[in-house]
């Protein structure tokens, strides 16, 4: 018998063609590698190990200066107080008993006994006096403190690890205590489970005052990134290019900048004006006159920082209007005092106006391209680029920039969020520190640290933020975000998971706009197609595909050096004759320099980044219409892995590696690359030659689209509709369920596997948690009670066991207690001396006031005794008699529960 | 068809009794059993089942809101923050502040003044920031809610009952936070309190007798126990040594072989001959159990002498790594 080789099925695994299998093979190694949280646990922990010590860094140190009375005798000094934060330390989680003692804590002990599960942190401290003796030959002449010399008067006193506040720690995160039992897996017996942790589940979330909280991924606009726009007309102008330009380093707000081509022309000029906004200038400024202000002062000079081409005439055409405005305007002094008058300072003189001005335009405008002095080239440069792009939008050279583009969004996750408190609470923290300090130098007192420093301002704005969702100050909450921080869904594994993955888009629910709801092009492979829910929130909530990531910012130092090295022509060196010709190279939207030959910058940046010799987060657009070159650095991008396609159109990924993939994951992640946020940048040049290829399109989908089999064979929103749903099934959401107290929990006996499986569930561990019960479904007229979508049910499968499930409930009360007064007592209540009884039985209660665990119980039964005493004056409307002291406060079950006590703690 | 009836009033009140009390007509029994049904609003009485009123306001603790908006309003049908138990009947004014809208000028200042006099603001002023710092203190190192509450009712007391006029009020925090501590069971030792509020022993123990008379109930015993918990978790011992050092503790108390000896020696003196009995590793210098203590290691070692003296009968069946003959001879 022959065989044919067409129907050889092992033909295909003997063969180097890398076939379906090995693509799976490759996204199981991913998800072994990363889980299912990723995004989450790396935007803490970046968060943890370099956030914290940059803003305690960066507002660590404050000085305070006690002026001398110049009365001459020998004690009257200038004194310098200064006191200085140095390096942090975080400790493990950790838990305080009343007694004194500190131990580790565990994710577990925090949910059940209602703590926080958290870290303190430590900081260096130096406190340092110095004194300016007015006697001193070197401070003859000075009468600024800042010049004078100081010589240090006390020795510096150092305190180590002084202690500032306890940070709540993200679960599986590098600081919480289940990766030092994950890392000593092989220790027999010390893992996870050992803890009363479940071996399923995968971190990703805060365990506040006992209760689980997420942090929901804000989405945002990217900052330093220029847009222009059409205005629908009638209105004040026609198009506007607007930046909002956020420096690197630093917490200064962003600073937005308006160029604005007006409708109408100004007086005496021949057509549209194009003008800018400026921060703190109350009016808009003819954007020559800034150009004038920031040293480019001739016309030519300046048209050629907007035009870079003289022979393009349509644009120089457009910009005349512009000059003429501006002709009054010649010099730089007058620029800026033309921006100085229309600042916010009034009746000051005219050096200071100069000085104010300048000071604008050197700290406030475009802060993200320089905010030292001597870069006014630069600024120049992006400005006039600003300028060009708006101009080439209203020579319809361009397309408008579209403002639901997913590669203009970023993502704020748990380290960003975080980051912005902690900058905001330590500053609140060192304002305390330097108003103490002033009252214990104005008193002549001694300096307490325990005084100075409240630990409780950081532990408790992190853990109010955590608690509530008010992102912000606590007194000011109704300027603050709400529903920032969500409590963890545990209906079901899939729902929890597919809860860390969610994300939110700040703007009014009810807005009527249409447009940032609708699915966009670009949200291919970023975020789930089909999981949105329905009215409101519909498109604006959305829930990350199963291989993206978002990034978590790095370093853009490393790629500067690189750029210098590789001839990147810096601005400051060029002259704008040349741009036209050569590709600009932006780095995180800050415009560098140009340079010529694009094609090998770009493969050799790629390659860098395929061999990790930058950083792997790092994006690269090349944009061959545009001659622009976009880097990107920055957090918050959303990012998947991608196969490479090599330039002669074959995957670099071969069979070997795929094989090996199994055995050695770190080979098989080179052959991925990580396709950065894609932006627009389609070309006739890129679309013949392909440089990625998707690794597998099922991995558009999120978590609970990935659990429909065949989705691509339904009506799109039957799709939605499931992703709402899967959320709410029932299973076993975490095996160790019965050690933990959910205030509700659902558990179904027999959960089953599905028969039509898709391979993504197996990444969900879907098999091992599954949600349902595979049912023998017949659709036929029975006898009308099944009409539309009701159904009916075999009694006799129902009896067997099909569909049973449990249901958890936990009644939980506090004796309360303030200080020592009075308190109330957990008892068994009795008739003589209790008022108020509640009708359930107190039968079953034990006399310590609780019920026994094994007890079944019915509705009102009475499961928690407490009483309360009775104020001294109270008659309780003639009711009480001398013998009544307390009143009834017991806890009885819903009236229409039943069930038996499973525990009692 | 009810009765409203106010009695005469109590003799020894100086106020009108101004309760109400209900009876039910036809049983017309003094202590009525009466049952609030507030599912249908009635009050009905127990015995006869006669509806005494209808209409009567649900006066349980209520959390629904109001308001239908999700954009995070306050429920405008909520006001004022919870009262404050620890202020007595003072926090009512406390919430009202008049704002400084003409820029604290004018007619805004004068009302804040009379205000101000009217409400007796100062005192209580005063009476936050000292609450205020003593939660500071009691936060810093790790006391309980209930530690710094009582601590501050102490201090309360004290300020009504102005047994402490002039003193500084620094040091009569401290001996607040001290009883506060003590009486909630897990005492500090003085030195502790020192440490963290740069007052000296002697001045506390002044404040502290004079305080203690205020106190309704004799004053807790000194925990020991809560001394060998914090003492062994400075002294990074294992679990071993602190459940060995309370029996010890326990068979000391019982024999009265440290009768007359303070807390601190007594508990110092049973971690070092525990400490002894541990394995080498383990074992921790007399110098170490004195320091964290916070006694001299004479009074350790002058405790110990006691205790080694009394070895047999404490030291029977304690489970630790070494026998009873490798404790060093004082």
């Amino acid at each position: 018998m022959m065989m044919n080789p067409s129907y050889d099925y092992d033909a295909g695994l003997l063969s180097d063609e890398i076939t379906q299998e090995d693509c799976w093979g490759v996204i199981e190694t991913y998800f072994d590698d990363k889980g299912l949280v990723r995004q989450q646990l790396d935007s803490f922990d970046e968060f943890v190990q370099n956030t914290i010590q940059e803003i305690v860094s960066e507002n660590g140190e404050f000085q305070i200066i006690t002026q001398g009375q110049h009365s001459g005798t020998h004690s009257d000094v200038t004194r310098r107080y200064s006191i200085q934060f140095g390096q942090i330390y975080l400790s493990k989680p950790t838990h305080s008993e009343p007694e004194g003692e500190t131990k580790q804590l565990y994710p577990q002990e925090a949910r059940l006994r209602n703590l926080t599960y958290s870290a303190p942190l430590y900081v260096d401290m130096r406190k340092k006096v110095e004194i300016a003796d007015p006697a001193n030959p070197l401070n003859q002449d000075v009468t600024s403190a800042a010049d004078m010399y100081w010589e240090v008067e006390h020795a510096e006193s150092d305190w180590d690890k002084v202690f500032i506040g306890k940070v709540p720690i993200m679960l599986r995160s590098s600081y919480c205590s289940l990766t030092d039992l994950l890392r000593a897996n092989d220790v027999e017996g010390f893992d996870v489970q050992s803890v009363g942790e479940c071996p399923y589940d995968q971190g990703g979330y805060f365990v506040i005052n006992g209760s689980e909280k997420v942090l929901i991924a804000q989405e945002r606009m990217a900052t330093n990134t220029v847009y222009v726009f059409a205005k629908a007309q009638p209105a004040p102008y026609l198009f506007s290019a607007e930046i909002r330009s956020q420096p690197e380093k630093g917490s200064k707000l962003a600073s937005t900048l308006f160029i604005k081509m007006l409708a109408k022309g100004g007086k005496g000029t021949s057509g549209h004006v194009i003008r800018t906004s400026l921060p703190y200038i109350k009016s808009d400024i003819p954007i020559m006159v800034v150009f004038r202000a920031l040293g480019s002062i001739t016309d030519r000079d300046i048209l050629a920082q907007i035009c870079y081409d003289f022979n393009d005439r349509e644009m120089l055409e457009l910009l005349k209007p512009s000059i003429e405005e501006a002709f009054v305007i010649q010099d730089r002094d007058i620029a800026l005092d033309y921006i100085g008058r229309r600042g916010t300072t009034i009746g000051v003189t005219r050096d200071k106006r100069l000085r104010y001005a300048a000071d604008i335009l050197q700290k406030e405008m475009l802060p993200h391209v320089s905010t030292s002095a001597h870069h006014q080239t630069r600024k120049a440069f992006f400005f006039g680029y600003m300028i060009h792009r708006l101009l080439l939008a209203a020579l319809e050279r361009r397309e408008l920039d579209d403002r639901d583009h997913f590669g203009k969004k970023r993502l704020d996750l748990a380290g960003p969020l975080l980051s912005g408190l902690f900058r905001m609470l330590f500053r609140k923290l060192t304002n305390d520190v330097t108003r103490y300090t002033r009252k214990v130098v104005d008193s002549r007192g001694e300096f307490n640290l325990t005084m100075a420093i409240k630990g409780g301002t950081i532990t408790r704005g992190l853990q109010y933020s955590l608690a509530t969702g008010n992102w912000g100050d606590q007194k000011k909450f109704m300027q603050a975000r709400a529903g920032v921080s969500q409590v963890l869904n545990r209906y079901t594994y899939a729902s929890t998971l597919s809860h860390l993955r969610r994300l939110n888009t700040p703007i009014g629910r009810d807005g009527k706009l249409a447009k940032p709801r609708q699915l966009h092009n670009t949200h291919w492979g970023m975020v789930c197609p089909a999981e949105t829910p329905e009215g409101q929130a519909c498109g604006l909530v959305k829930n990350l595909s199963l291989m993206s990531y978002v990034t978590v910012g790095h370093s853009v130092a490393p790629i500067l050096d690189f750029l210098n090295e590789f001839n990147m022509e810096n601005l400051e060196e060029i002259t704008p004759d040349r741009i036209p010709k050569a590709t600009k190279v932006f780095v995180n939207g800050q415009w560098l320099g140009i340079h010529d030959d694009p094609d090998t910058l770009v493969k050799t940046l790629r390659n860098l980044r395929r061999n990790v010799d930058v950083t792997p987060e790092l994006s690269i657009v090349r944009d061959v219409a545009d001659k622009e070159l976009r880097l990107y650095t920055d957090g918050g991008r959303i990012s998947r892995p991608l196969f490479i396609v090599e330039e002669d159109q074959t995957l670099s990924l071969t069979k070997e590696i795929a094989l090996k993939t199994k055995t050695d994951p770190d080979t098989q992640m080179r052959q991925c690359d990580w396709n950065y946020l894609l932006e627009e940048g389609s070309n006739a040049v890129y679309a013949r030659n392909y440089t990625h290829c998707e690794i597998h399109p099922s991995m558009i989908l999120g978590i609970c689209a990935s659990i429909i089999p065949f989705p691509d064979h339904n009506q799109s929103p039957r799709n939605t509709y499931q992703s709402a749903m899967g959320k709410q099934a029932m299973g076993i959401f975490l095996t160790n369920y019965q050690i933990r107290m959910d205030t509700m929990a659902n558990i179904l006996f027999y959960p089953q596997k599905p028969l039509a499986t898709t391979r993504a569930m197996e990444f969900m561990h879907f098999r091992e948690l599954p949600a349902g019960q595979n049912a023998v479904v017949a659709i036929a007229v029975y006898s009308g009670y099944n009409q539309e979508d009701s159904l009916i049910m075999s009694q006799s499968s129902i009896d067997r066991g099909l569909f049973r499930s449990m249901y958890y409930r936990v009644y939980m009360d506090t004796e309360k207690k303030v200080g020592m007064m009075a308190s109330e007592t957990f008892e068994k209540p009795s008739r003589d001396s209790c008022l108020r009884l509640k009708h359930g039985t107190y039968e079953k209660l034990d006399n310590d006031g609780l019920i026994a665990p094994g007890v079944r119980v019915g509705g009102e039964d009475i499961i928690i005794g407490k009483t309360v005493p009775i104020k001294e004056d109270s008659a309780e409307m003639g009711q009480r008699t001398a013998a009544h002291t307390k009143r009834d406060a017991s806890t009885p079950l819903k009236s229409t529960e039943n069930g038996i006590i499973d525990r009692v703690m | 068809m009810t009765q409203l009836a106010s009695q005469q009033p109590a003799t020894k009140a100086p106020f009108a009794d101004l309760n109400l009390r209900l009876i039910c007509q036809d049983c017309q029994d003094p202590v009525p059993n009466i049952v609030e049904d507030f599912a249908a609003g009635d009050l009905i009485c127990g015995n006869c089942g006669l509806v005494l009123g209808n209409r009567i306001i649900d006066t349980r603790s209520e959390w629904r809101t109001f308001s239908n908006s999700d954009d995070n309003t306050d429920d405008p049908s909520r006001v004022g923050a919870a009262g404050d138990p620890l202020l007595g009947g003072m926090n009512h004014i406390d919430s009202t502040v008049i704002s400084q809208r003409d820029g604290g000028s004018g007619a805004a200042r004068d009302l804040s003044r009379v205000h101000g006099k009217a409400t007796n603001q100062k005192s209580e002023k005063n009476l936050m920031t000292a609450f205020k710092e003593i939660q500071t203190m009691c936060e810093r190192i790790g006391l309980s809610k209930l530690v710094s509450d009582s601590a501050k009712q102490m201090f309360k007391r004290a300020e009504d009952q102005k047994v402490l006029r002039g003193k500084p009020p620094v040091a009569i925090m401290a001996a607040c936070i001290y009883i506060g501590c003590r009486e909630n069971g897990n005492t500090r030792t003085f030195k502790e309190i020192c440490a963290l509020t740069k007052v000296s022993k002697k001045d506390i123990g002044r404040i502290y007798k004079v305080l203690q008379p205020l106190l309704d109930k004799p004053s807790q015993e000194i925990s020991l126990d809560s001394y060998v918990i914090r003492f062994s978790s400075a002294l990074d011992v294992g679990q071993d040594v602190i459940r060995a050092t309370s029996e010890v503790l326990k068979r000391a108390q019982h024999l009265g072989t440290l009768a007359g000896k303070s807390p601190i020696s007594i508990v110092a003196g049973c971690l070092y001959f525990v400490s002894c009995l541990s394995k080498d590793d383990e074992m921790k210098s007399a110098r170490d159990i004195a320091n964290v203590a916070g006694c001299t290691e004479a009074t350790l070692k002058n405790a110990y002498k006691l205790l080694y003296d009394a070895r047999e009968e404490l030291g029977k069946d304690l489970r630790m790594a070494k026998e009873l003959k490798a404790l060093p001879v004082p």
